[in-house]
């Protein structure tokens, strides 16, 4: 699993994840991510180039996503795969981590 | 059959992973199946090394065959028995703030496997998961053999 982050307007910051997000992934971008979650008002999360997600990857960007929301920004997912957004609508979680489909899209959300 | 057995340690997650890409392309598992596969085996020793008490040695064993046309994936444990088929659905969080991640690896292993059993013999449990691959023309893949 890698992770880059690049400046976007409106203090916000595309987090760029690719890979698996599976236990070892999770561990490997748990610390980076709640830092830039911490630190950032808003977060889109592009999730084009992960394969796979495993509940405990899914806790991660819950987590995150929180910390996000209690600052008051908030936190996107970007494009994320058909097999991927399968397991997050299995987990329900696609209501608590809203699905945009391209950056003008989340830079209007991010507006409003 | 082809077997691997890990201790009860998260670090043994990267050998779980790496075990499952040889297996995929040795087995010949097609893309989707090979998902639902990854997702159920992540979730179940996950949760075994993360939610039971620890075991010495490679307590957990994991078994992988095909039979028919049927993949059939088994789990074995020495931990205290947990059948996942009684376990009540997680509810569904309705906002961030009172979410409250966990419960979420047993609901996608029942989702995900096309059938799941589980029995204790002897102090060992076994959850056996059973992945029927959809028609060919719906995967990417063809199986070899």
């Amino acid at each position: 699993m890698e992770m880059n982050i690049t400046v976007m307007p409106q203090n916000a910051v595309r987090v760029v994840l690719a890979g698996r997000l599976d236990a070892a992934g999770a561990a490997k971008i748990d610390l980076p991510l709640s830092a830039t979650a911490g630190s950032s008002r808003h977060l889109l999360v592009d999730m084009s180039a992960v394969t796979f997600v495993a509940s405990i990857g899914i806790r991660v960007l819950v987590l995150c996503a929180k910390t996000v929301q209690r600052r008051g920004g908030k936190w996107l997912l970007l494009s994320p795969r058909p097999e991927v957004e399968q397991v997050l609508q299995t987990i329900g979680v696609t209501d608590l981590l809203p699905i945009v489909h391209d950056e003008a899209e989340a830079i209007a959300a991010f507006d409003g | 059959v082809v077997r691997l057995t890990l201790a009860h340690d998260p670090a043994e997650m990267t050998r779980l992973g790496a075990w499952l890409d040889a297996q995929e392309h040795q087995m010949a598992i097609p893309t989707r199946t090979a998902f639902a596969l990854r997702q159920c085996l992540e979730e179940a020793v996950a949760n075994l090394i993360n939610h039971t008490p620890a075991e010495a040695g490679e307590d957990i064993a994991i078994e992988l065959d095909w039979r028919a046309d049927t993949l059939v994936a088994a789990v074995e444990d020495s931990a205290p028995p947990f059948d996942p088929r009684t376990v009540p659905s997680p509810v569904r969080p309705t906002n961030l703030e009172s979410a409250v991640p966990g419960g979420w690896g047993i609901h996608l292993i029942r989702s995900f496997a096309s059938d799941i059993d589980y029995e204790t013999k002897a102090g060992r449990n076994r959850l056996t998961m059973k992945f029927v691959p959809a028609a060919p023309a719906a995967d990417a893949k063809t199986r070899r053999n």
